[in-house]
């Protein structure tokens, strides 16, 4: 298991480096000039140049690589041109508000895709399969920006109940941060409980033809504990997988529902920056959701072997 | 069971003044993310709205344009047009405590002409140099007499900043500006939200209603509305033409709409390079068929809901310059065939280049099928906003749909766009007459004198037609009724004193 980690780790900093350069590099081969879109509506020709010098638009790619390398490695993440903040700011603002929005989206998906994953496996063919399949289509089907805004109009505008969007952090209130994240946790967490219901129930049904199952059955072993026991750790591994995989995706694919329910994420925010060129910004999230996808993956690895003990050799 | 009462008494005391501190918070929803909260650096409108509960400026526009005494009580100009002598207001400090005096406006107007990456130079350039001749008297001496300087000291370039604090701070000004207006900033949370809080030793504290003003970022327009309406938000602003009729028929909200400064306009490159040589850039005959074939007002209906001012000038209605004997020509298809016919062709081809926002992509497809009509054969191109503008400054278009914020003086706008050096001018564009007389009326001090400038400006623009006006975009707020006091201006700012709670 040690070995495992510690060769996931060793490759952590490499692959770092290559997705780095290789979004840098993307990013320049963007058209627009940065410059350009930070100069104001009247674009005077002195600050364009200013900035391009300023921010070394006019040096090689590489040179320019090179040194936001170097105050990365010393811990600076450079400043937004557009706004002048420090991205390192910025970064800890949102990382935490994504995270936690992965995190119940993520669990909201497992309540709700897991049992009925299970459920649509063992009861196949009937009515409660089709429904699950019916709930699975319209999870896969309904746009997130739609969903949400339909959430908004029930709950907030008619009902009254939940606020309508923006963020509370929860040191400031634990309670009206979770009800502000209640509604965009749904809408993000009903898509990815609709892949995982799939799978599972693929899974289950797999697992639930073993010999293992069967030798279990002939044992006079409980159907319950047959299930739970047996059948569903074996049928796990897939759900492990997609679940490390679905939640970096959440880290950075969530800015519709960012944007419906004004949540201070990073998704926004590498849409705003590849939208204003604003490439240090773009450079900073992608380098931190990178990080959190290799982090899942190592933690996926790890969950695998304790699922099987077969892997752990 | 005293006890209880007294218990009972001192929550519902503190639960009071809890409800209290909430309603003082005016919680406003606004459609961009601000750049950089430094006047000399700002480039944005959602800048500006921030600005106007922050920074005041030397002098104001009011709702009828005209320029009114902020920071400054009154002015003075030389006989001669060189320089301008302002009366500061008396007692002002800035946020952190500094008096705001003639050596303070002295030190803005001089950073903002000379920090590198200033974006008000333009707009400060005839100022020579800046006297304190007393503690409330400043003179401003000009390199030529121009008019229009006060126009724009009512906006950014007149934002005066606490010297003290954008000295010490020097690059980090923006992250935290000190200011002189009504509110002081509290935290800025980048793509969330802009805090700030009741300034007690503000002018004219007696007319801020709010405590505090929370600026959220909710980019759409859809979103905004919902969490007005969910009472998450007292006052969003921009709302779509498309979402007006939700907003009339709450009983919760009230719109709030005037006429703004911006214009949006077709653009005909008609020199810079290879792209000027179209029929279309060549020939004004021809750009004034197109302006034939195309019906102002049912664009404005279709992609805005007839809620914006479909127009043929780029200065607004509301301008007291806007000439409006020359009005829009009605749609006239036989006429604009035969100016085809008289320019010897048939079909005429043009490309349109625009951003591919959802306004621009609506009014760019109904100029396209109403100006097939008439024989002009109508390419689209939509392009992503930073590449928009890189060709749009290079001059890599034969037409373009351009969006001006507009200026509350005519002369920054017509200058930008049609004087032979403008720094809009990107399809190079030149008439020394036009320049000759946009000269003249930037130094015309007479308002009447000023307006015929005007208008023998607007002849000459209309009749060569680099440039179609299409509309005036207007400004539409809505707020929760509880809101009171907003006023609308047409640079679209949100002025906060006199804003206040009402039950």
């Amino acid at each position: 298991m040690k070995t495992l980690v510690l060769r996931r780790l060793a490759v952590l900093l490499p692959t770092l480096l290559l997705v780095s350069m290789m979004v840098f590099g993307l990013q320049k081969l963007l058209p627009g000039d940065p410059a350009l879109a930070l100069a104001g509506e009247e674009r005077n020709p002195e600050v364009v140049e200013y900035l391009r010098q300023k921010y070394r638009f006019n040096d090689p790619i590489p040179v320019q690589y090179g040194v936001w390398l170097k105050s990365v490695i010393q811990g600076d993440f450079g400043t937004s041109v557009r706004t002048r903040l420090p991205i390192g700011r910025m970064l800890a603002e949102k990382l935490p508000v994504t995270i936690e929005l992965a995190i119940l989206s993520m669990l909201v998906a497992l309540l709700v895709g897991l049992p009925i994953g299970i459920f649509a496996a063992l009861w196949r063919g009937t009515f409660l399969d089709y429904g699950a399949s019916l709930f699975g289509l319209a999870g896969l089907s309904i746009p997130h920006f739609w969903l949400g805004i339909m959430l908004i109009l029930l709950f907030s505008v008619n009902l009254g109940w939940l606020p309508a969007g923006g963020f509370v952090s929860p040191s400031e209130s634990v309670g009206r941060n979770l009800l502000a994240m209640l509604m965009p946790a749904l809408v993000l967490g009903t898509g990815t409980a609709a892949v995982m219901m799939r799978h599972v129930r693929s899974a289950m049904i797999q697992a639930m033809k073993q010999d293992y199952v069967r030798t279990a059955r002939a044992k006079g072993v409980r159907e319950g504990t047959i299930v739970l026991r047996h059948a569903l750790p074996n049928a796990l591994i897939p759900v492990v997988t997609l679940g490390t995989l679905q939640f970096g995706e959440l880290l950075a694919g969530a800015v519709l529902t960012e944007q419906v329910f004004s949540i201070p994420g990073f998704g926004k925010m590498v849409v705003d920056g590849v939208f204003s060129r604003d490439y240090a910004v773009v450079q900073a999230v992608v380098l931190c959701t990178a990080a959190v996808f290799l982090l899942m993956s190592l933690i996926a690895d790890v969950a695998y072997a304790l699922l099987n003990p077969r892997l752990r050799s | 069971m005293n006890r209880i009462g007294l218990a009972l008494a001192a929550f519902l005391t503190i639960a009071s003044g809890l409800a209290s501190a909430d309603a003082a918070t005016l919680r406003v929803g606004i459609q961009d993310d601000p750049d950089a909260l430094d006047p000399a650096l700002s480039g944005t409108y959602a800048g500006r709205f921030v600005f106007a509960a922050l920074c005041d400026k030397l002098v104001d526009i009011s709702p009828d344009l005209k320029i009114v005494p902020q920071l400054a009580e009154a002015w003075d100009w030389s006989a001669d047009g060189k320089s301008i002598t302002f009366t500061l207001r008396k007692n002002v400090t800035f946020h952190d405590g500094t008096s705001f005096d003639a050596a303070a406006v002295k030190f803005n107007i001089e950073r903002m002409k000379t920090m590198p990456d200033s974006k008000r130079k333009a707009e400060l350039a005839p100022i020579q140099d800046v006297e304190a001749l007393a503690a409330d008297k400043v003179k401003l001496n000009l390199s030529e007499p121009f008019v229009p300087l006060l126009a724009n000291l009512s906006d950014r370039a007149g934002m005066m900043v606490s010297p003290k604090a954008a000295t010490e701070k020097a690059g980090e000004f923006a992250a935290a500006p000190v200011c002189a207006g009504p509110y002081q900033f509290v935290e800025r949370k980048s793509r969330d939200l802009i805090r700030v809080k009741k300034y007690p030793g503000y002018w004219n504290a007696g007319q801020i209603g709010y405590d505090e003003v929370v600026y959220s970022y909710v980019p759409d327009s859809t979103v905004r509305l919902s969490r007005l309406r969910a009472g998450d938000l007292d006052l969003a602003e921009r709302i779509a033409p498309t979402d007006l009729k939700t907003v009339r028929d709450d009983a919760n909200l009230v719109l709030h709409s005037g006429q703004g400064l911006a214009v949006s306009h077709l653009m005909f490159n008609v020199g810079a390079g290879t792209k000027a040589d179209t029929p279309l850039g060549k020939n004004s005959t021809l750009r004034q068929a197109f302006e034939l074939s195309i019906d102002r007002n049912v664009i404005n209906r279709v992609a805005f809901n007839g809620e914006f001012l479909a127009d043929n000038q780029m200065i607004p209605p509301s301008s007291p310059f806007y000439d409006s004997a020359h009005k829009a020509p009605t749609r006239d298809i036989a006429k604009a065939k035969a100016l085809i016919a008289a320019a010897g062709m048939t079909r005429v081809p043009i490309e349109i280049q625009f951003e591919n926002t959802a306004g621009d992509s609506r009014v760019a497809q109904i100029i396209q099928s109403m100006a097939a009509e008439a024989g002009f054969d109508v390419k689209l191109l939509p392009m992503e906003t930073a590449t928009a503008i890189e060709r749009y400054m290079n001059g890599n278009f034969e037409a373009y749909i351009g969006n001006w914020s507009g200026r509350a003086d005519p002369d920054p706008t017509l200058v930008a766009f049609f004087s032979c050096a403008g720094s809009q001018n990107v399809n190079k564009y030149c008439n020394k007459d036009l320049d000759a007389i946009l000269n003249q009326a930037r130094a015309e001090a007479d308002d009447a004198k000023r307006k015929a400038l005007y208008v023998k400006a607007t002849d000459v623009y209309l009749s060569d037609l680099s440039s179609i006006p299409l509309h005036h975009p207007n400004w539409f707020f809505a707020a929760r009724k509880s809101v009171a006091g907003i006023v609308m201006v047409p640079d679209g700012l949100l002025r906060l004193v006199g804003v206040r709670p009402v039950n």
